[in-house]
Formats: C-alpha cells, sequence, structure tokens
C-alpha cells in the first residue's frame, strides 16, 4: 500500500448542482390532488396533508394547535385510545406541526401497514370528534409545557422578537397566554376543523416506495375530505419596535436577537439575503461565530438566518452569551453589521459560503422524507421542485457587490431584543 | 439490513465500511473509545472538551473547518460518556479531504494555549445554556452522583463543575492526546457508492502510516450492588414538579438488555403505552411520563420519570408511578402488547436508518460494542423476548433497594 503525502491538501470537487427530482401529480373527478416524489432503497411510504389551517387563522388562542393536535384523540368510530393502540400496534409514525401559516399531519408507515396506516388517517381527517375531556387534559398539558419553555431566555426571546419586528397584535406577531387554555372549548376546534380542514384548503404530498397503486390509495383517501373554501386573510403591515429588554433577575446567560421583518421567499433579494445570513452567522467559520465564540468566547452559539413566511418573511441574528458580555457582543454584532455593509467579501469567503449552502441543500434532499418536506415547501410557495435549480444558479451567480447592495437596503432599522439579567 | 465490511489495518485501526448505491454523499465517522468515563474524578468534563480541542486545526491542515466547507461538507462531534463521535459528510467526490483532515489530526493536533483558552470559555458557556441557566439542568448531575457512588457515571460528560474545565492545563489536553487518541483506539466507518475494495483502500492510503500508539484505558471500578433504597430532593425555581425513578440494570451487551429496553417500550413507548394510558389520561397525576433505558456500556440505569400534575402530591405521583413498574413482575404481558412493542421496535429502526450518516453511525456503535453482527441481528433478539422474559427481569430490577428516587420540586 502507498499512503499518501499529508502535506498535499486533496483536490476538491466544488458542486454545481443538485440533483433533484419533480414531483407528478394526480387528480381526482372530483378534485382531489396528491402529488409525488418515489425513492426506491427502503419499504416505507411518508404522506403529508398540508392545511392552510395556522395561527393566522384562528379567532380564539390556540386553536390551530389544539386542532391539529387533537385529530387523533377521538373520532366516531375510536376513542383516543383506540387510535393510539393502531398506532403504535403498526409502529406508525404520526406526527402533526403548526406554524403561523400552516397545519401539516404526517404519517410514515412499512409499506406492508399502509392499509392500516390509511384508515387511520382517513378517519382522522374526516370524523374526529374533540371531545371535551380530552381536551381538559391535553389544555393542562400544554400550559404546563408552556411554562416550562417560558422560564428559557431562548424562548422569551423569540416571542418577544416576532412582537418587535411585527407587533403585538399582528397575526404574525402575537402570542398569548397561557391562562387562554382555560378558554378554549370543544366547540371553538369543531369550528376550525369544520372551516379550514377541507379539500379546497388543503394538498398531500408522498413518498417513499410506491407500488402497487399507493398514489391512488391516498388519493381514495384525500378525495373524501369534505369540500370548502380556501382560507383567505389578510395580512396587516408590520409595525416594529427598536429594542425590547426583557429582565430575568436569575439568568446567567442574555438571549439576544436582532433582525427585522423582510418578505417572502419568491423576493428577488431573497437569495442574497440567505448569502448574507450564511456570511454573517450560518455554518461554523461564518462571522459571527467566529468574533462571539471562536475568538471570544463569549458564547456557545451564534446563528443568522432568512426565515420565510407565506406572506412575510425576517432575518435574525439570534444567540445566548455570558451575561456579563451582554454589551459587548451586541456591539460586536453590529460591527459585524456594519462591515458587510461596507466591504467586499471576499471571493475565496464567497466560494465557501456557496458550497456551505449548496452543501446543505444536498444533504436535506437526500433520503426519501427529505425530499417530501422541500416538496412541501416549494408548493406552499406556489413552485415545483424545478425552483431548487434557480435557486442554486442564484446562489452561484452572487456576487461580493450584491452583497453590499442588499446588505445596505436591509440591515438598517433592526430590532433588538435583550432578555436576561439587567 | 446494513450490508457492511470490516477491516482492521496492521496498526490496530478498525475500518468498517457500507456502500450505498442510492446516495451521492459520503459519510467519514470516527469514534474514540474514550468517554466522560474515563476521566479523573478530579478533572471531569475533560473529555467533552478535548472534543472541542479536535477542531482547533493540524499540522498539515491549520483549519479543520475550512476545507471542508469549501467541499459542501459538514461535519460535527459528540461525547457521551462512553465514547466521543466525530462526523463528516461530503459529496462523495471529496471523500479524500474528510480522510485527510481525520488522519491529520488523530498524529499532528494543533494544542496551545490560545485554543484551549477560548474553548474552555466556550464549554463554560456550554455548561451555562444547558446545565445552568435552563429549568432542570442540573438534574442528571444530582441523579447520577445518588446512583452512581463509585463508578465514574456519577457525573454527566460537560462534567462536575464548570471549575473542572477552566482548571485544564496545557499538560493534561497533550496528555489525554497521547494517551487515548491512536488507532488502535478507534474505529473508522466510511460510506457512500463505492466499491468495498475502494472503501478500505482509501482508509488505509490515509491512515495505515500511523504509528502512534496510546495507553490502554484503565479498568473501571465496578459499582457495588445496591442495598438500600436512595432518595434525593433538589429544590429550584421550575413551574412543575419532576419525579425520576432510577434502577440500576445491567450493561449493553448484557443478556437483560434487549428485556429491559422491551419493558420501557411496554411502560412508555407511544400513546397507547401502560403509563401514559394510566397516569396521563385515566388518573391524571402526570402531564407527561417516560420510561427508558440509559444505554451505557456499563451496567446503566432503568428510568420511569414525570412531569406531576398542578396540586398533585409528587409523592403520591411516584407511589403510582412504580406500582405500574412493580405490576410487570406480578402479572404476564399478553402476546398483543408484546407484538405491539416489537413491531414498533422494528419500524423504529427503520426510519433510522434511513439516512447514510445515521448507517455509518450505527455501524460504527456497535463495532465499538465489540459485535458489529447486532447492527442487523437485534431485531430478531427483540423479538424472542418471551412475557417470562419479563416477568423474572422486572422481579430482579425493580426493587426498591435497587432504586435512587430524586424530587426536583419548586422552591
Amino acid at each position: 500500500m502507498k499512503y499518501k503525502d499529508q502535506s498535499q491538501q486533496p483536490q476538491i470537487v466544488i458542486p454545481k448542482d443538485v440533483d433533484v427530482l419533480n414531483f407528478n401529480t394526480v387528480k381526482s373527478p372530483s378534485g382531489a390532488v396528491v402529488h409525488y416524489v418515489e425513492s426506491t432503497e427502503l419499504d416505507v411510504v411518508r404522506i403529508s396533508v398540508v392545511f392552510r389551517a395556522g395561527v393566522r387563522y384562528q379567532s380564539h388562542p390556540f386553536t390551530a394547535s389544539a386542532t391539529v393536535n387533537m385529530l387523533a384523540e377521538g373520532t366516531t368510530l375510536h376513542t383516543s385510545e383506540q387510535l393510539s393502540e393502531t398506532l403504535d400496534y403498526y409502529g406508525i409514525y404520526y406526527n402533526t406541526s403548526v406554524d403561523r401559516d400552516y397545519s401539516i399531519v404526517t404519517v410514515c408507515c412499512l409499506s406492508k401497514f399502509l392499509a392500516e396506516t390509511l384508515s387511520f388517517l382517513e378517519e382522522i381527517l374526516t370524523s374526529p370528534t374533540f371531545p371535551e375531556n380530552e381536551l381538559e387534559i391535553y389544555a393542562s398539558k400544554r400550559k404546563q409545557s408552556l411554562a416550562i419553555q417560558r422560564t428559557k431566555v431562548d424562548v422569551m426571546a423569540a416571542e418577544a422578537f416576532w412582537k418587535a419586528i411585527y407587533g403585538e397584535k399582528h397575526p404574525y406577531g402575537y402570542s398569548s397566554e397561557a391562562s387562554e387554555y382555560d378558554t378554549l372549548t370543544s366547540e371553538h376546534l369543531k369550528d376550525f376543523f369544520k372551516k379550514y380542514y377541507t379539500l379546497d384548503n388543503s394538498f398531500t404530498v408522498i413518498s417513499g416506495k410506491l407500488k402497487d397503486d399507493v398514489v391512488e390509495k391516498v388519493l381514495r383517501v384525500v378525495d373524501k375530505l369534505p369540500r370548502g373554501e380556501r382560507a383567505t386573510g389578510t395580512i396587516p403591515s408590520a409595525v416594529s419596535v427598536t429594542e425590547m429588554r426583557v429582565n430575568k433577575k436569575e439568568a446567567v446567560q442574555s438571549a439576544i436577537r436582532i433582525g427585522r421583518a423582510l418578505f417572502p421567499s419568491n423576493h428577488p433579494d431573497y437569495v442574497t439575503m440567505q448569502v448574507i445570513a450564511t456570511v454573517l452567522g450560518g455554518y461554523f467559520s461564518s462571522r459571527l461565530v467566529q468574533n462571539l465564540r471562536e475568538d471570544k468566547g463569549y458564547t456557545y452559539g451564534a446563528f443568522a438566518q432568512v426565515n420565510c413566511l407565506e406572506e412575510s418573511g425576517y432575518f435574525v441574528i439570534t444567540t445566548q452569551v455570558a451575561s456579563e458580555y451582554t454589551q459587548a457582543s451586541i456591539d460586536e454584532i453590529f460591527k459585524e453589521i456594519e462591515i458587510i455593509k461596507n466591504e467586499l467579501v471576499s471571493e475565496d469567503e464567497l466560494n465557501m459560503v456557496k458550497s456551505v449552502m449548496i452543501g446543505e441543500m444536498m444533504r436535506i434532499l437526500d433520503g426519501p422524507f427529505g425530499i417530501c418536506d422541500v416538496t412541501i415547501e416549494n408548493l406552499q410557495n406556489n413552485t415545483d421542485n424545478r425552483h431548487i435549480s434557480d435557486i442554486v444558479n442564484k446562489i452561484n451567480n452572487t456576487t461580493p457587490e450584491m452583497i453590499i447592495e442588499a446588505a445596505n437596503k436591509y440591515l438598517n432599522d433592526l430590532s433588538l431584543v435583550v432578555v436576561g439579567k439587567e | 439490513m446494513i450490508d457492511y465490511r470490516r477491516k482492521v489495518l496492521s496498526n490496530g485501526l478498525t475500518v468498517v465500511a457500507h456502500r450505498d448505491t442510492a446516495t451521492r454523499m459520503s459519510v467519514v465517522n470516527i469514534i474514540y473509545k474514550v468517554g466522560a468515563r474515563n476521566e479523573n474524578p478530579e478533572k471531569t468534563g475533560f473529555a467533552h472538551l478535548f472534543e472541542h480541542l479536535m477542531f482547533s486545526g493540524s499540522k498539515n491542515a491549520p483549519s479543520f473547518d475550512i476545507p471542508i466547507q469549501v467541499a459542501a461538507g459538514e461535519n460535527n462531534a459528540f461525547t457521551n460518556n462512553d465514547y466521543t463521535d466525530f462526523y463528516i459528510t461530503m459529496p462523495k467526490e471529496n471523500i479524500d479531504t474528510a480522510l485527510w483532515l481525520e488522519s491529520d489530526r488523530m498524529t499532528d493536533l494543533n494544542i496551545n494555549d490560545e485554543s484551549l483558552d477560548i474553548q474552555k470559555k466556550v464549554v463554560v458557556e456550554e455548561f451555562n445554556e444547558r446545565y445552568i441557566n435552563k429549568p432542570y439542568g442540573d438534574l442528571w448531575h444530582k441523579l447520577r452522583s445518588a446512583a452512581y457512588k463509585v463508578h465514574p457515571y456519577s457525573w454527566p460528560t460537560i462534567g462536575k463543575t464548570p471549575d473542572h474545565i477552566k482548571n485544564a492545563s496545557l499538560d493534561d489536553v497533550r496528555d489525554f492526546y497521547r494517551r487515548h487518541y491512536y488507532p488502535a483506539n478507534a474505529i473508522i466507518a466510511v460510506a457512500g457508492d463505492y466499491e468495498y475494495d475502494e472503501m478500505f483502500d482509501m482508509v488505509e492510503s490515509r491512515f495505515g502510516h500511523i504509528t502512534k500508539q496510546g495507553e490502554p484505558s484503565a479498568v473501571l471500578p465496578i459499582e457495588p450492588p445496591q442495598s438500600n433504597a436512595r432518595e434525593v430532593t433538589v429544590y429550584g425555581d421550575v413551574p412543575a414538579a419532576l419525579v425520576y425513578v432510577a434502577y440500576k440494570i445491567g450493561g449493553r451487551l448484557s443478556p437483560d438488555f434487549v428485556v429491559c429496553d422491551t419493558i420501557s417500550d411496554l411502560l412508555s413507548n407511544g400513546n397507547s403505552s401502560r403509563l401514559y394510558q394510566s397516569l396521563v389520561k385515566k388518573e391524571p397525576l402526570f402531564t407527561s411520563v417516560n420510561a427508558y433505558i440509559t444505554g451505557d456500556i456499563d451496567p446503566g440505569l432503568f428510568i420511569a420519570c414525570g412531569q406531576v400534575a398542578d396540586g398533585v402530591d409528587p409523592r403520591k405521583a411516584k407511589d403510582a408511578l412504580v406500582e405500574q413498574l412493580k405490576a410487570m413482575s406480578c402479572e404476564k404481558v399478553g402476546l398483543y402488547e408484546l407484538t405491539k412493542v416489537q413491531n414498533k421496535f422494528e419500524s423504529n429502526t427503520l426510519f433510522g436508518e434511513v439516512n447514510i450518516m445515521d448507517k455509518a453511525m450505527n455501524l460504527c456503535f456497535y463495532e465499538m460494542l465489540g459485535d458489529i453482527s447486532l447492527v442487523n441481528n437485534e431485531l430478531s433478539m427483540y423479538r424472542s423476548v418471551t412475557p417470562d422474559m419479563i416477568i423474572d427481569t422486572s422481579a430482579d430490577i425493580f426493587r426498591d433497594e435497587n432504586s435512587t428516587t430524586l424530587y426536583y420540586l419548586k422552591k
């Protein structure tokens, strides 16, 4: 065996594109739609049903999350306990999620248990009963876990940040007192379900091994959802505040968030802002991690991100630092923001950032489940998986000048949120 | 089923390879057989601190992270009580960059005062963020030190106190590196769309020249059998009371391990399980309950725990929890219920082997345990657990004198 010379760094091949399968679509005569992406490695099927039924549509606190979380807590045919038995006996992975815009129901199963999984899915999506006694148990559990969450500085800072950039009453900004769980009734959930869990207000994505008419079988289930209307709602403009500080006297670390509201992901500057966020705090060698962690040791981690919502989006820098370095850390963050607004990013750094971003996409798309998440996101944004190539091209075409321009355009009027010992 | 082959190089490095033809990505995963259990009780948190220092760059690669990032890769690491794991994913064309970096830091790590000082601060902030500035953050410190009197599992990976980290010296660091980081104390797994011979060759061409030899790890003290029930009460500024009951069980390779895991699944894997149905739904003493085993290499813990509902006496809640455990040794579990947890184990195993990274990590882990075939055989071991085995093992474990109870109460 000839050993390689360690003093020579291996050649690196920089990936310029990302392989991604587009999805196919089938429709039933009555208008049910299922999108599917086939992958053949494993005998598993994943099904996600996406409803435009996020928190922004609720008229009473916690209705959106309680509705999706309680779909499997009782139906006209089975009790909560019986439904749990079915899930556990067949080893079905069942998950629900809710954000400001959408609620998503996901099941994942071994192919051999598809029939049982589909009948479970059909039942919870067409005949949930939201029993009062189950709601009571649910509400008391959630109330307690919310109370625990809200003792953590990072959770407190996240909630304060949305209020700071959108406004206390804004659909993307508000949060509710835990005590509101006491006012939640089964009727709230039933009304919300009836209005938003309809065929016309949803879409379905499946991935995995799709042999033996899997797609048609799923389509037949989706076809049973009631007809309704596509949810609409207007999002008012954001009203931001410059600074919000929350005192937590026993805290040994402060949570800091700095950022602002931006735009949805179809905006022409979206990718450039993603590049900026990555340069600042999107990976280990990013400027904020190097500065606050590796150079000064103020923190265990620092991040910058651009997150998108259906009708908005925001840029945010997040970190948790030793209390005594709170102001020093804030100063360093603003210093880094000034630098990116005034100095061209070097070609080396920019190329590294491009590789990091493209590598991240390759990893997300690897495997049968990641492609499903990406497909959902693209459909939410009214596009398809070919959109990924456009994003990759835009990343590759980003120049240092574009970064300066966008940084000067958007990294102004930032809101600062600090939760910690004053 | 994960297909794999293994080989041991002449310097003692164990290489495990897995071919995955469905991906453009590749993985390099290295386990060093050193964790918090190998630490000096006066210098705890060291294995984890050292994991941070492994990113300080090496002789031929002054930056560890930059080449990975340029190559569109990603890397990270974790330390637990038993071992330290480093992983890198790359587009498959760039796997040699990952091997080059790992080889270089196995032999020629940059160790200096500057990087030590910074990483000490970073780790102290990690300590603050995860174990101090968080409700219940010190729970495992208290529980471990009560459950273990002799064995080094008595402290968590982060260490007993931030002072141990602050006091680490450059000599300590050099000594630790010399003793624990060498080929025969490591296992490397590579995975990607390559021929098996190609994978073995690429590892050997980067690691075969290394002759570094360390020291075999010291024999660890054996925790004597527990003869009295132990109890600890901690008061903190927390919104709800927690109850933890820990019972001593056998090690990862003991015959009881699979039975204990099955018992924990019967009790708490999923909402249909016994603890959730009886203690959260029927009689709401808890808002959440859980049972699991720690999965340590040396004799570990069976944990039953829960968050006590508002207004419920934590002692009453604990008694009801223990009653459920003891019932496992009295009444035979039905075949339906047993099949249910075995089915669930099967799907969890399959869902846990979806990505190439999971597969490489699992292979490395089982090879470290000393029986790589378990990666594919454990399912049949779970399927062969019988109701009688569950009764016998439960009777053996769920004895009061074998328990440590921790109450975490509102101040």
